[in-house]
């Protein structure tokens, strides 16, 4: 369970691959405010989590959180420790409750756990650790509207492909 | 086109919605938070007080007085004379933008809406 084999590695740095390459692309799409994104990224580490399982999930989000962070320049930086709270969380989140009742949810939903958790974690870090006023409640909204959207969309997409990758027997 | 969608899914989709709705209309009613209360006399201020403190007191009114009452950062007429005490009947106001009026004796009683420490903190 703890080693990998080469094949299994290989996979997993092609899927982190993916989701470096999501997040940076997404990081130019252009959004009324800064932190409303889909999180096209999760779309790997959402497979990764339907494929192999919660370690493997995690390790592909933080090396995309880590590599992604480099390429667009924010790394150390207080928007790296946010996506890292978001993607820790929302990622023990999406294991947790796939682990504790399993075929409850399907991807949609598992994604849609995802994305909630993520954007509750980073909403609760800058209430507690950057702003500190409660003005930040007025974001809540319109956070969780971009959660449920791109929760959706982020599921839909991981849905569409994972008979694909499934078919292809990708190792587990 | 559409992926299959489990029970839970869907339970967890509505359940989202509804929290989303939820959360505007909770943050749309704090987004006009008052926190003073404005007594007018016929147009004349008579009265301002912070909708923080506890505090009851008179206002003279065309007709005869009216007791007001700020409790619990809501605002109320509690006493009036007027006949149809529909200013007693609006009941307890907290909301930025609040009016409770007694027309026989010209008093309105408003809640203004918060002012730099409100809406003004967001940041990206």
């Amino acid at each position: 369970m703890s080693a990998w084999t080469t094949r299994q590695i290989t996979t997993l740095g092609l899927f982190s691959a993916v989701g470096i390459s999501l997040f940076v692309v997404e990081s130019f799409i252009p959004m009324p405010l800064p932190f409303l994104k889909i999180g096209l990224a999760n779309v790997s580490s959402l497979l990764a989590l339907m494929l192999f399982g919660m370690r493997e999930m995690m390790l592909v989000m933080s090396v995309r959180v880590i590599v992604g962070s480099m390429l667009t320049g924010s790394l150390f930086g207080p928007g790296f420790l946010l996506a890292m709270a978001g993607g820790v969380g929302s990622a023990l989140a999406m294991g947790g409750v796939k682990k504790a009742i399993p075929n409850v949810f399907g991807v949609v939903g598992i994604s849609l756990i995802g994305s909630v958790t993520h954007v509750t974690v980073q909403f609760l870090f800058v209430l507690f650790f950057y702003v500190r006023t409660p003005a930040v409640f007025f974001l809540l909204p319109l956070l969780l509207t971009s959660a449920l959207v791109g929760g959706v969309i982020v599921g839909w997409i991981a849905a569409r492909l994972l008979p694909i990758l499934k078919s292809m027997k990708i190792p587990r | 086109m559409i992926p299959t969608l489990t029970i839970g899914d869907k339970v967890l989709l509505a359940l989202l919605v509804c929290l989303v709705a939820g959360s505007f209309l909770a943050v749309g009613s704090f987004a006009i938070e008052g926190n003073t209360v404005l007594v007018q006399v016929d147009g004349r201020t008579v009265h301002k007080a912070s909708l923080l403190e506890n505090r009851i007191f008179p206002v003279s009114g065309a007709e005869g007085a009216l007791t007001i009452e700020i409790r619990e950062g809501r605002v109320a007429v509690t006493e009036a004379k007027c006949p149809n005490h529909v200013c007693i009947r609006t009941g307890w106001r907290s909301r930025g933008g609040d009016i409770i009026v007694c027309v026989p004796n010209k008093v309105v009683v408003r809640i203004l809406a918060a002012d730099k420490a409100g809406v003004r903190a967001i940041t990206g």
